[in-house]
């Protein structure tokens, strides 16, 4: 079955088309639905993968594995509890951090990863059924990444990949490594100050 | 009430899959019972969702659709689907019912051993990690720990009981992060043992050379 993925004609899908999608995905086995996803989330967790430090071969393999999760598990994501961006970062994460494990790649490696990616499946941590991060918080924190310096929304990127990233930063802005890790630690703060400045 | 709790840039990197074995185990220790972190843990994710997102697309292969429904109809196992791990053994009993049965999954205890009046400790060995560097400590009632400095950082969840240490007061669900330019030392209250969970990537450096000799033969300090 050939499929053009041509990623830079084609509008990604919205949050809620998303969600749409792995709806019908998870009630229907709708495969079609199913390519849509593939073609918005595919390339996406492929360039997450490679930017990571997975070498082409791998970030194609794990990329297909992450999908093939998406199909299997379709039907244990709820909407109310996370976006299917987080969702799908989680799964790819975990993937990730057990194709390390199994390299011995030198990022060391936790072995929660089974749990995290609970968290954002996502059953209710407590018994109360109130969702963790609710749309509205979700939305909230979306606008205070927007609305952050064009530095500091990178640098809140950064964070999210590892020290061989970090190095290359510092070695191609003719930095020290100490000042990168700062401004990653500072845009931290300021994304923790903007988001808590509004109580939801 | 907790009212000490890891740093973001630590939930992040648990977040992002970027913690070490020990540290994440300590941190997540903590995550488990503090409905403020599991919030912020949340948050972290979302923002790593949005980070995929905004990754600059990589064409996949031609056919990686087609590969991709073709492991979907073959119904194989995800090559990395976390394979079931065998019940925790060997801990002290109970520190069992202290952390949360999904952490300790794969874990290997080790009975109480003594390294100073009133003073026990476990080491813990976590899978895929070679040298784990987490322990459990059980102290007790009204103990003064010796008096250190740290060689590197060290985190602390404090499982059960309370301590003061001169900078606060930490109880049972409080998370305690120390570095290098922490120097102190313990005092857990009369109210109790006090049981912790701890991370330690350097030895600690004690003042007294009785607990330097101590230290010395249970692995504390090289
Ligand atoms: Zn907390």
């Amino acid at each position: 079955m050939a499929l053009a993925v041509d990623v830079l004609n084609a509008a990604p899908p919205g949050a809620d088309e998303l969600v749409a999608l792995v709806t019908a995905v998870a009630r229907h086995g709708d495969r079609a639905a199913f390519a849509a996803l593939f073609r918005a989330l595919a390339p996406r967790v492929k360039g997450f993968l490679v930017r990571s430090g997975a070498d082409a071969g791998v970030a194609e393999d794990l990329t297909q594995e992450t999908l093939v999760l998406v199909w299997r598990k379709a039907s244990a994501f709820d909407a109310s509890r996370a976006g299917v961006s987080t969702w799908v970062f989680t799964i790819a994460r975990n993937l990730w951090i057990d194709q390390c494990r199994r390299s011995l790649h030198p990022a060391a490696l936790p072995q929660q990863s089974a749990w995290l990616a609970d968290l954002a499946d996502c059953a209710p941590a407590n018994d109360d059924d109130e969702p963790l991060l609710g749309e509205q918080r979700r939305q909230h924190l979306r606008a205070v990444l927007a609305s952050l310096p064009p530095e500091q929304a990178e640098a809140v990127q950064l964070a999210y990949f590892n020290d061989v990233t970090h190095e290359h930063i510092a070695t191609t802005l003719g930095i020290p490594l100490g000042t990168v890790k700062s401004r990653i630690r500072l845009a931290i703060a300021a994304l923790r100050q903007r988001l808590d400045g509004i109580e939801l | 009430m907790i009212h000490h709790h890891p740093a973001d840039h630590h939930l992040l990197a648990l977040a992002s899959g970027q913690m070490d074995s020990g540290r994440g185990f300590v941190v997540s220790a903590h995550v488990e019972t503090c409905r403020v972190c599991q919030r912020r843990l949340q948050e972290f994710l979302a923002v790593g969702g949005e980070v995929l997102q905004a990754s600059e697309p990589v064409n996949v292969s031609a056919d990686a659709f087609a590969q991709t429904l073709r492991r979907i109809d073959a119904g194989l196992p995800a090559a990395a689907a976390i394979t079931a791990t065998p019940t925790p053994v060997g801990f002290p009993r109970e520190c069992v019912t202290l952390l949360p049965s999904r952490l300790l999954q794969g874990c290997t205890g080790q009975p109480w051993r003594w390294i100073g009046p009133g003073m026990r400790y476990s080491a813990i060995e976590i899978p895929h990690a070679a040298q784990s560097n987490v322990f459990l400590l059980k102290i007790a009632p009204g103990r003064t720990m010796p008096r250190h400095s740290h060689g590197g950082c060290e985190f602390t969840q404090i499982l059960s009981g309370s301590f003061n240490d001169g900078r606060a007061r930490f109880d049972a669900g409080d998370f305690d992060e120390t570095d290098p330019h922490v120097t102190h030392q313990p005092v857990v209250t009369d109210e109790g043992e006090c049981i912790c969970l701890a991370y330690l990537d350097a030895p600690l450096r004690f003042e007294s050379w009785v607990a330097r000799a101590a230290a010395r033969w249970t692995g504390f300090q090289n």
